[in-house]
């Protein structure tokens, strides 16, 4: 194998790297600190901020609710797409591509749309905004997804293993116990975490489906309106390590699906 | 008298006596009787009668498309017949679900369940109906030993090779002790030796279970070496029955004896009928064959299959040859299997297959000038394609 | 068509006994996009046929287009309307361009490190969408990084007050936002192209670029076509962006939407402002649509 040179692409690449991460790095630098306006030069270090962050119990109070709710979401996602793509992936339905794309549909618009109409309809059903309804809007948001993550997955699941499941004397129950089950069980735990992540991120809809609770993405929000709030530095970096560390506990689990 | 087969679709056979025990058991094993299976857009497998006799080793022989793969998966039940019934041992099992028939496939690819390991997977048929550990155990040892994989047990199925994960698959079909084995090409995917060595194997483990074997191959030596009775199916259709030895002595069409590795066919019409042979011509050929018990007459067209094992080869005199039954053409290419060496011989705008056991063999080269000729009963009447 | 693919086509042996299990397999989920996604979208195109209103002021219940009428023929909306399309339009272009050789790298030039590369994207895009915002704010302030940067290199000798709180600011971090989202796409569409066609291209004598370009980018064209769609509809639909960055030049339509239902209490107002900007996305998805159909490889 012949070595390639540094060319123009690897430099590109690698700029564009550089500049996708630059306001992450930043961010997270400037949380360690003490000046906290994001300027340079560099004052000093501190874990102040931190320590005020975790003192405050509005923040606390958004990390659970952020938790909650993507929980929630997770589980529920979880238990109602996974029959439809187990139905949907191994059955072969004249109508599977319709159900699909009703599946996929609300990712097709943005989150304004799917906040705007939530918001209209507990409007007119004269419900209270609470964590409840966000987890509304956070389900149907992530339908879309965990249903494209588990069928990638699962296409590529053997019919023949069932035959010979079937052929070996399982019925439809033990096929299902002894055979679906633990096959497919990573691919959706996996898709699940995605849910996780997803939630634990989104704010679009949350912002019109929440009431005087809030989540985290919130509660950065609303500190950023204010010009500079270096708290918020700590608060951002919080958010990054949360997604951190759900992407990195599903790797084999997505990743797995583009190789 | 030569040997004419049928070439029409099968008729209903008489119950075969079974050559394991050697009396006759009045039950079939797996009995067919108007099976079919038709698709939106054409027929995979047309109305077909089949009897298998118990403990016996049929095998369904055949191009890819010709239907056997779907008349084994009938029979497993993993199609649903568009007609007819299916029996075995005397049961009518057409409407019963896969689950519940006295059957087991191994499937082309070992299909082994990928999160259980060896004896897992051996183990889930007796699971399934609960056995206790100690029955499970004993039941995984000995199918291990069977398929002489003992020890493997406790192997990941990613860990094993194609002729282990085949063996462990026979073993995982064996174990729940079907009353009919089928095998649906369970070899096509192996190398070579891998493969003689699994076909040894399974003619051992049949002829020590006396189960009956019913076997889905493309690969004619296959079939002819291991099979007590071979089915040539085309097209959907039976076309030919017999032992081994029945078909490839006495092919009854054109397509049988290519597809068997016979080479030589011709298109022929009779010329004249004398009392005990038929004399007619292929082209600038003539060719005398035995009568055939039929009564025919000049002008009739047969297929005719000039068997290469009694072809014989001799230098070329160089003077003109004439007569029945002898041509002169020049070698075109020499290969060796073995105890067999098989020569492609061009004469008369068309290729021969010659082949010479080993121990006769004079060496042609390519290119040197050689006369064919062979007695009559060198060649086999078929139908006409 | 070969019996094998007639085979294929056809419906499990047990298909017919599956039926009733179907429904119950599919109830939860559709009852769920039902109520939740298609009843309230109904709703609002309910909602968009009435006559506009505020707080405080009782809604008229009977039908009539002047919610839209007047949408369309309010000025502002307009201008707020062109801003979005050309920061969408523009912004997923951008996007969907400057990506595709990251997409290019990742997929043909990577091997082990391409598992590492992904990762790194999906934690990107996971990071965080408002915190992102918030951190370009402050990058793109007068005092911020960028500017800092550029002054003490000596680029510049006055901070530049256009990158914040205008519509290059709002332009600069929605085509950010969607980048990661961008290279998923085409790396997942990239994956099913043979790298052999590229080096037989080259062989053919097409130069580097123009090579990997002709030769790839109708392959890849449905994840091209994905990726411009996606990229527009996330961004004409941003409305928080425009708010934290945008001042008063950078206004998209969906902070109008936004203040119609929350501020103004004009539930009519924002159902005809949403309606009208689904009509666009359907638009531009036609037309990607077309796109895609005229480099169809297959």
């Amino acid at each position: 194998m012949r070595r390639r040179r540094i060319g123009a692409l690897e430099l590109y690449v690698g700029a564009m790297f550089i500049v996708m991460f630059f306001p992450l790095v930043v961010l997270v630098l400037f949380s360690f600190v003490k000046s906290g306006d994001m300027r340079f030069p560099i004052t000093g270090f501190t874990l102040s901020w931190y320590r005020e962050v975790f003192s405050d119990s509005s923040v606390l109070d958004g990390i659970l609710n952020s938790l909650e709710v993507g929980i929630f979401a997770g589980l529920i996602v979880t238990c109602i797409v996974t029959p439809a793509v187990l139905l949907l992936s191994r059955g072969r339905l004249r109508w599977a591509g319709g159900v699909a794309a009703v599946l996929i549909a609300p990712a097709a618009l943005p989150g304004i749309v799917i906040g705007v109409s939530l918001l209209n309809l507990f409007g007119d059903l004269r419900m209270t905004l609470s964590l409840v309804t966000v987890t509304v809007g956070h389900v149907i948001y992530c339908i879309p997804f965990f249903y494209l993550i588990l069928n990638a997955r699962l296409k590529n699941f053997d019919r023949h293993l069932e035959e010979a499941a079937m052929d070996l004397g399982a019925g439809p129950w033990q096929r299902f116990r002894r055979l679906v089950l633990p096959l497919t069980a990573p691919a959706i735990l996996g898709a699940t975490m995605v849910v996780l992540a997803l939630s634990w991120d989104e704010f679009q809809i949350t912002f019109f489906t929440i009431g005087d609770r809030s989540t985290l993405p919130l509660v950065i929000w609303s500190r950023a309106r204010r010009v500079i709030d270096p708290s918020v530095n700590a608060i951002g970096t919080l958010m990054i390590a949360g997604s951190l560390l759900i992407v990195l506990l599903t790797r084999r689990l997505i990743v797995e699906s583009y190789s | 008298m030569s040997q004419v087969g049928t070439g029409a679709p099968p008729s209903l056979p008489v119950a075969q006596p079974s050559t394991r025990t050697g009396a006759t058991t009045p039950v079939a094993a797996v009995e067919l009787r108007g099976l079919e299976k038709r698709f939106a857009t054409q027929v995979a497998v047309y109305p077909l009668d089949l009897t298998v006799a118990a403990g016996e080793f049929l095998t369904l022989l055949g191009p890819s498309g010709c239907g056997k793969t779907t008349l084994l998966r009938m029979i497993a039940g993993l199609e649903v017949p568009s007609g007819g019934r299916v029996h075995v041992f005397g049961q009518d099992i057409t409407d019963r679900p896969p689950n519940k028939r006295p059957l087991n496939l191994v499937f082309q690819r070992a299909t082994l369940f990928p999160h259980l390991n060896v004896a897992d997977n051996i183990a889930f048929g007796p699971k399934l109906r609960r056995a206790s550990r100690e029955e499970v155990s004993q039941k995984q040892e000995a199918m291990l030993e069977l398929v002489d994989l003992a020890g493997y047990g406790s192997r990941r199925v990613s860990e094993l090779s194609g002729g282990q994960a085949q063996r462990v698959a026979l073993a995982r079909a064996l174990v729940n002790k079907p009353r009919v084995l089928l095998l649906d090409e369970p070899l096509s995917a192996l190398d070579l030796a891998v493969r003689r060595q699994l076909q040894r194997k399974l003619k051992e483990i049949h002829r020590t279970l006396g189960t009956t074997f019913v076997y889905v191959t493309h690969d004619q030596e296959e079939a002819l070496s291991m099979s007590d009775r071979v089915a040539v199916m085309r097209g959907g259709r039976i076309q030919q029955l017999g032992t081994p030895k029945e078909i490839y002595q006495g092919p009854c069409s054109g397509f049988v004896a290519r597809f068997l590795g016979l080479g030589n066919v011709l298109d022929s019409t009779v010329i004249a009928v004398h009392p005990d042979e038929l004399e007619l011509g292929a082209g600038a050929l003539r060719v005398v064959v035995e009568r055939i018990p039929s009564p025919t007459s000049p002008g009739d067209r047969f297929s005719i299959v000039v068997r290469p094992d009694m072809i014989e080869l001799r230098p070329s005199s160089g003077a003109a040859v004439s007569g029945a039954n002898t041509l002169s053409g020049t070698v075109s290419d020499v290969r060796f299997g073995g105890s067999v060496v098989h020569y492609s011989i061009a004469g008369l705008e068309r290729d021969w297959q010659v082949s010479l056991p080993a121990g006769e063999d004079r060496n042609y080269q390519v290119g040197s000038v050689v006369d064919l000729s062979w007695p009559r009963s060198a060649g086999v009447v078929m139908a006409p394609e | 068509m070969s019996l094998a693919a007639s085979l294929a086509a056809e419906a499990p042996a047990r298909g017919r006994r599956r039926r009733p299990y179907a429904l119950l397999a599919l109830l939860p989920v559709g009852a769920v996009i039902c109520l939740g996604f298609v009843v309230p979208l109904a709703m609002l195109v309910v909602q968009s046929f009435h006559a506009p209103h505020g707080f405080g002021l009782l809604p008229s219940s009977a039908f009539s287009v002047s919610s839209y009428t007047q949408v369309l023929s309010s000025s502002v909306y307009r201008t707020l309307a062109l801003n979005t399309l050309e920061i969408a339009g523009f912004g997923t272009l951008l996007t969907t361009v400057m990506t595709f050789p990251v997409a290019y790298f990742i997929r043909f030039r990577l091997k082990r490190a391409q598992n590492l590369a992904l990762l790194l994207t999906l934690v990107l895009l996971f990071a965080g969408y408002i915190v992102k915002v918030y951190t370009w704010r402050v990058i793109l302030g007068n005092y911020g990084v960028l500017n800092s940067i550029l002054t003490s290199l000596g680029v510049i000798h006055h901070p530049l007050g256009i990158l914040l709180f205008s519509k290059l600011a709002v332009f600069i971090v929605v085509t950010y936002l969607s980048l990661p989202v961008a290279i998923l796409i085409l790396v997942g569409a990239l994956q099913n192209a043979d790298p052999a066609l590229v080096e037989s291209a080259r062989d053919l004598g097409a130069g580097g670029v123009r090579a990997v370009v002709s030769v790839l980018v109708p392959v890849a064209m449905p994840g091209i076509v994905a990726s411009l769609a996606y990229g527009f509809v996330a961004i004409a639909g941003d409305y928080v962006t425009p708010q934290l960055v945008g001042g008063p030049s950078g206004q998209m339509i969906g902070v109008s939407v936004y203040d119609q239902f929350v501020n103004v209490g004009n539930p009519p107002g924002g159902s005809a402002l949403t309606l009208l900007m689904l009509l666009v996305f359907v638009v531009v998805y036609g037309l990607l649509r077309l796109l895609e159909r005229r480099f169809d490889t297959r």
